[in-house]
């Protein structure tokens, strides 16, 4: 097998409790690379449009790419992929770090199939090459945090990681996802219900493997390099390990942009108390970083007393702070920290945990939901009480957790009023109004996965200045940027790295880095078109589940309601601005990539 | 007239402050306001935000929301009851 690749994927079927080993074609791994396009190829095989996303037939895929577990930098990720998400009937996406990818690789397979479903509880333990079933039924109910400490301890190896889920994902709540070394999670689409199930509790992986680097001389030149353009940016030196994501809080504020109260605006005047500064001064008590990782974003924290003491905890990260903070109204960091905390151990998205409660409060607001729908809890923005209870209630199915469990698109329209969901294609969209940042209405009206940030994450140049300003009100050009966003997004997912990265690295850097590890004659061309394909054929799958065009869009109150109060008072969306050139330059129609633009990437 | 200054991230480092209140007159700019912080909080704002004349590359000012470079840089013009942010290089997700 070509270096950069173990050359092995083992494949998991949980209804016969076979396993069995694949071989990695090349030709697929330089049209793919990793991570998540070798994953959308692998489902697009078997894809059919009528599956059950909570029934056998549905697959779940964990893959790594050619630069996970090797020294270029970031070299932690991995990338997960569902043939059908139960949270939005589309395919699933999910990416994640600490150092699960690279103990898989070193354990001795690029990525693990998992079909079937089994009878009894199980998980899988993978170690030095040697991959078993192994009985679950003990560890069925627990929390992620204990989960792994029990299969840490039961297998031996206690510098294993364990991928795992919690009773959110037992329960198949619709945003459950996969939690690796307790607070790292591959968050989005509910990749975690799929495991639950299947009755897969978790994924061990142990290896002293190592990754074969085609031409390690020019590999550690390379890296040399990148690792000085990381040391010196700015971001990835000083604002990112200082303050974590956190900081964008009072940024985002500023701008007029941060989602508060279900986004009915997007200014929060007490933004300041859940900022990154305020994190820094007063929770913090320690940094953390991913495997591979210069930069070290993580935070550790605690909150010391009160009625949402945590001990020790990670994060909270942005998304989450606006997510459980402004966007339900909510100002105590102490609070948003502790419903963090207990989505890690419970196994739930942060964004779309948060996002559909502040949905909910808006139809408790609206009178929506009847008080008997309630029992007792006072789902009001700004109640900080009642927003951590509806964690565990969502995870448990308690009561109204039962319906907070379905997602804000499917909790909105059982109660009668779907326009009051914030999502693109039924995933919650993050902490950026579009009304105040054009590209980024763009990119979450095309992103595949639906309201996603990290697609094309157009925050960079038009807020943050990377790599250059791009005025945030203006839609000239936005296409263009969006859609080489998303591309070069798609290569980062593929190749196993963090997108971190690319505020100091570029293409080129990327092109050089893969060429040394694989021994490819790699150009910035070529890298580009692997994205490009990549976000081609997670399109095309998505138009098997019937998207087009139609989907491509914002939630009405982004495209209608100008902006109330704050800094972009007045302000919309004007995607359809922006829309038409976007499907030029992709080379669809009515959302679908055209026949032309398929055979162009080799895909038909 | 009244300027409200917001400090953000390592540029509150400095000043240890997040934010101040400035009385300014009509003929006040960005650039003016510049000025009088560094005449107030020193040499380390100075190195911190300056590159001669100029904002050094990653700072950003943004007054109502807006990037001056989207206005008129710092010879835009201030009006009572601005809010100036002035922005270190950061970045997230």
């Amino acid at each position: 097998m070509v270096s950069g690749y173990i050359g092995k994927i083992l494949e998991v079927d949980l209804s016969s409790g076979k396993l069995s080993d694949i071989h990695l074609d090349e030709s697929i791994a330089r049209k793919f690379l990793g991570g998540k396009g070798v994953g959308l190829k692998i489902i697009s095989e078997d894809i059919k449009p009528d599956i059950n996303p909570l029934g056998p037939e549905n697959t779940i895929v964990f893959a790594t790419g050619p630069a996970t577990g090797t020294n270029f930098p970031t070299g932690g990720r991995y990338h997960v992929i569902t043939m059908k998400s139960p949270l939005t009937g589309l395919v699933g996406s999910a990416n994640s770090g600490g150092k699960w990818g690279p103990y898989l690789k070193f354990a001795g397979y690029d990525a693990v199939i998992v079909k079937g479903a089994s009878d009894t509880p199980v998980y899988l333990k993978i170690v030095n090459g040697k991959a078993q079933l192994m009985d679950a039924a003990h560890l069925w109910g627990m929390t992620t945090f204990s989960t792994t400490d029990q299969i840490l301890e039961e297998i031996g190896e206690p510098k294993a990681s364990v991928a795992c889920i919690g009773p959110a994902g037992e329960k198949m709540v619709s945003m459950a996802c996969i939690i690796n070394e307790k607070y790292r999670a591959a968050g989005r689409c509910g990749a975690g219900a799929v495991m639950g199930s299947k009755n897969l509790k978790a994924i061990a992986v142990y290896g002293i493997g190592k990754v074969p680097i085609a031409r390690p001389d020019e590999m550690k030149e390379r890296v040399k390099e990148a690792s000085e353009k990381i040391k010196e940016n700015a971001v990835t030196s000083q604002g990112l390990p200082t303050y974590g994501t956190a900081v964008l809080v009072n940024v985002i504020n500023e701008h007029g942009a941060y989602p508060t109260r279900n986004f009915q605006t997007g200014y929060f005047p007490e933004a300041d108390n859940q900022s990154g500064e305020t994190l820094t001064d007063s929770y913090l008590i320690g940094k953390s970083a991913c495997w591979g990782c210069t930069i070290g974003c993580g935070r550790i924290s605690e909150v010391p007393g009160g009625p949402f003491s945590v001990t020790k905890s990670e994060g909270p990260e942005y998304e989450t702070i606006f997510a459980f903070g402004s966007d339900c109204g909510i100002k105590e960091l102490d609070a948003i920290t502790k419903a963090n905390h207990l989505s890690n151990e419970l196994g739930l998205d942060t964004i779309s945990m948060g996002s559909t409660i502040a949905c909910a409060m808006e139809l408790v607001e609206k009178g929506n939901i009847p008080e008997s729908k309630l029992h007792g809890l006072d789902l009001k923005f700004g109640n900080a009480g009642a927003m951590v209870e509806a964690v565990w209630k969502t995870a448990y199915n308690a009561g109204i957790g039962a319906d907070l469990a379905l997602g804000s698109k499917k909790l909105a329209e059982k109660y009668g009023a779907p326009d009051l969901s914030m999502t693109v294609k039924g995933l919650e969209i993050p902490a950026y109004d579009p009304r105040a940042i054009q590209g980024m209405g763009i990119n979450y009206a095309t992103a595949n996965r639906g309201g996603c940030h990290v697609s094309g994450y157009m925050i960079s140049p038009e807020i943050l200045g990377l790599p250059e300003k791009l005025d945030p009100d203006v839609t000239k050009d936005k296409a263009q940027w969006t859609k080489t966003f998303q591309d070069f997004t798609s290569v980062v997912n593929s190749a196993g790295v963090c997108l971190f990265n690319t505020f100091a690295l570029g293409i080129s850097d990327y092109s050089g880095l893969l060429a040394s590890i694989t021994g490819w004659d790699l150009d910035e061309t070529e890298v580009l078109t692997i994205g490009e394909r990549v976000t081609n054929i997670e399109r095309l799958l998505n138009n098997i589940y019937g998207v087009d065009e139609k989907q491509d869009t914002l939630p009405k109150r982004l495209l209608q309601e100008p902006m109330p109060d704050g800094p972009a008072k007045g302000k919309t969306s004007h995607l359809s601005k922006m829309l038409p050139e976007y499907y030029e330059l992709r080379g669809w129609e009515n959302g679908k990539p055209t026949e032309k633009k398929l055979k162009e990437l080799g895909l038909l | 007239m009244k300027i409200l200054i917001k400090f953000l991230a390592t540029i509150r480092m400095i000043t240890g402050e997040s934010s101040i209140e400035l009385l300014c007159t009509p003929h006040d700019t960005a650039g003016t306001v510049i000025q009088k912080l560094i005449e107030k909080f020193g040499k380390r704002l100075k190195q911190a935000i300056m590159n001669g004349t100029n904002l050094k590359s990653g700072i950003k000012m943004i007054i109502n929301g807006r990037d001056i470079d989207y206005l008129n840089g710092l010879d835009t013009q201030l009006d009572d009851g601005d809010v100036i942010v002035i922005i270190p290089p950061i970045a997230g997700g």
